[in-house]
């Protein structure tokens, strides 16, 4: 444990002046050091030179796309991205995030949220350093132990098929994270299933009827429309 | 541009919209009209021919005029002075004696000819103005609601905008004087009257997208039940106030349809029901399968719908029952918009015991692909 742990720095790639302003403040105020980029080639350097420990990259970018400074990113870091970009373009976020990115944020997004999330993908980084994969997730009444492979709601072993058992181990094994529809359909039933969606719903429909207390008010297998699933962590 | 053969090709009030404007005619289109005039005058010509002993030719020339008449009326002047001319030349020809030849034998066939030809001048000339006059009718009833969506959407933007920039100028000002208090109660304001924005602008592209002609539906095979879940999800934090009543049938179909547009009607139908009920007050949402459809119902115990309401508050920039707060009264009418292009229906009346209740039915789209279970 180091006593005065040094400041984890945050790149923010991204062109308008009062929203960089809004970021600087906020992420000033929760203890990251705030570095800034306005264009797509900056973002690359200052990547390359500065190290930060997490990218926020917005996919509209003046020069050149954000999912081109996605790919060009992942060929040598690894260290979490969180792209940013508006509601309707969720084809553009399935392709970061099918490209390596973290996680997304739906602009206009909120200070919570933000913070929320970043803390997720520092962690979700951090574990997958060093650290054997964690056996255990637990979430409310949820808890699944993917070594023994069992899944106890409220304390009570449920029976799951093998199907559902592998969604929610994937789900599981990136908690917090949005994991894409053609990620959880080739993973579970194959390359040639990639479009299956329906697979998916009845899947998931399955989960949630044998996991949430309430279906149609889920508390941990979380949709995110037009893009994948998420499972809740606190 | 000739006006007369121009029609509008859809009313407003048919939800989409593609064509406000007359569409030119084509030269297809016209032909067809020439030859069908031609073909009225044919097919009229057959009981003249055979009535021709019984009836006299004045009384025979009355069934041509009828022809005419229509013909002005429906297709046009060019077809109906066409049909004029033959129908005048048939009449001559197979029913004014000497038959089979064209030699005006009367004064009377001069008389057929001209009244006819005055005939399908007056009458077309009169359909088209009439036409005109409804095409300018709906241009202006366009205008019209170009005019309400101005007012409304620059209305609704700068209420909000006017709070925030008020509450910023106010910390900017002089942030000494303020309280800690009081300077989270302008955040709160900034940050609150942002939100009332981004739905108003969602509101407004959705409608710019479902109306900018038939809207490209992206269908998938969608789970009701995810669908409610991912609505309700987006709400939790309105809904965690009050009582939320979930009856979800159990053995729900999937359903083909756009999940982001279905999710956005069931967001839009919960977010109408917190809006214009008291805090704390129940509300329901149950699906279920009706024959070829799944049912969507929404229900609160609010004040209820005022009569005559139900079909009113699904148009545009009309606000709801009872005031109450909220986006341009553009919310319900985009639930029309996308019920309707999933070739479903949404309709609104007042539950018995009180409050409303919004129904929404939308096809299932057919049996789904089977899924094996494992």
């Amino acid at each position: 444990m180091k006593l005065e742990p040094e400041k984890l720095s945050v790149l923010c790639i991204e062109d308008e002046a009062p929203i960089c302003l809004f970021l600087k403040t906020t992420l000033a105020a929760s203890g990251y050091a705030y570095l800034q980029a306005g264009t797509g080639e900056e973002g690359l350097v200052q990547a390359a030179t500065r190290n930060p420990d997490l990218i926020l990259l917005d996919l509209g970018l003046p020069d050149i796309d954000g999912l081109e400074v996605t790919r060009r990113l992942r060929e040598w870091s690894k260290k979490p991205i969180i792209v940013v970009s508006a509601r309707e373009r969720e084809a553009d976020k399935v392709a970061a995030l099918d490209m390596g990115a973290d996680d997304y944020l739906t602009k206009p997004f909120g200070v919570q949220e933000l913070l929320a999330r970043i803390r997720a993908a520092l962690r979700r980084h951090q574990d997958s350093l060093g650290k054997p994969e964690e056996p255990l997730f637990r979430h409310g009444d949820l808890e699944v132990d993917l070594a023994h492979r069992k899944v106890l709601k409220s304390g009570k072993e449920v029976h799951l098929t093998k199907r559902e058992f592998g969604l929610l181990a994937i789900l599981a094994r990136h908690a917090g994270k949005v994991v894409t529809q053609r990620h959880l359909l080739t993973e579970i039933w194959g390359e040639a299933y990639a479009d299956q969606v329906h697979y998916l719903r009845v899947h998931m429909n399955n989960l949630r009827n044998k996991l949430e207390s309430q279906p149609g008010r889920p508390e941990h297998f979380l949709t995110e429309s037009g893009v994948g699933y998420r499972l809740a962590v606190d | 541009m000739n006006p007369e053969n121009e029609k509008p090709k859809a009313h407003p009030e048919n939800g989409r919209n593609p064509g406000l404007f007359p569409v030119p005619e084509t030269a297809q289109q016209r032909a067809g009209k020439y030859l069908a005039s031609i073909g009225v005058t044919a097919a009229l010509t057959i009981p003249g021919f055979l009535l021709r002993q019984a009836l006299d030719t004045s009384t025979i020339a009355m069934f041509y005029l009828l022809g005419v008449v229509g013909i002005a009326f429906w297709w046009g002047r060019g077809p109906a002075l066409t049909a004029s001319l033959l129908s005048a030349l048939a009449l001559d020809y197979f029913i004014t004696v000497p038959y089979y030849s064209f030699a005006v034998g009367s004064p009377q066939a001069w008389v057929t000819l001209f009244v006819m030809l005055v005939e399908s001048l007056v009458i077309s000339t009169l359909a088209a103005q009439s036409r005109a006059g409804e095409y300018h009718r709906i241009a202006a009833e366009a205008e019209k609601s170009r005019n309400s969506l101005l007012s409304a959407v620059s209305h609704d933007l700068r209420t909000p905008l006017t709070a925030i920039k008020g509450a910023a100028g106010s910390l900017m000002g002089n942030p000494a004087a303020l309280s800690p208090e009081e300077r989270f109660q302008l955040s709160s304001v900034i940050y609150d009257e942002a939100e009332r924005m981004n739905r108003l602008i969602q509101n407004l592209l959705d409608m710019t997208r479902l109306q900018a002609g038939p809207p490209q539906l992206r269908k998938e095979w969608h789970s009701m039940e995810e669908l409610v879940g991912t609505a309700s999800s987006r709400l939790k934090a309105r809904l965690a106030s009050r009582p939320f009543e979930l009856a979800l049938g159990p053995g729900l179909p999937l359903l083909f349809v756009d999940g982001l547009l279905v999710e956005q009607l069931l967001l839009n139908l919960l977010e109408n029901a917190l809006n214009h009920t008291p805090e704390k007050t129940p509300l329901h949402l149950s699906v279920r399968k009706a024959g070829e459809f799944l049912e969507v119902e929404v229900s609160d115990e609010g004040p209820g719908l005022k009569p005559g309401e139900e079909k009113l508050i699904f148009e545009k920039f009309t606000r709801g029952y009872h005031g109450g707060k909220g986006g341009a009264g553009l919310g319900l009418s985009i639930c029309r918009a996308i019920a309707q292009a999933h070739g479903g229906t949404i309709g609104a009346a007042n539950r018995p015991g009180g409050g409303a209740c919004f129904t929404a039915r939308l096809p299932i789209g057919g049996p789904a692909p089977a899924v094996s279970e494992d």
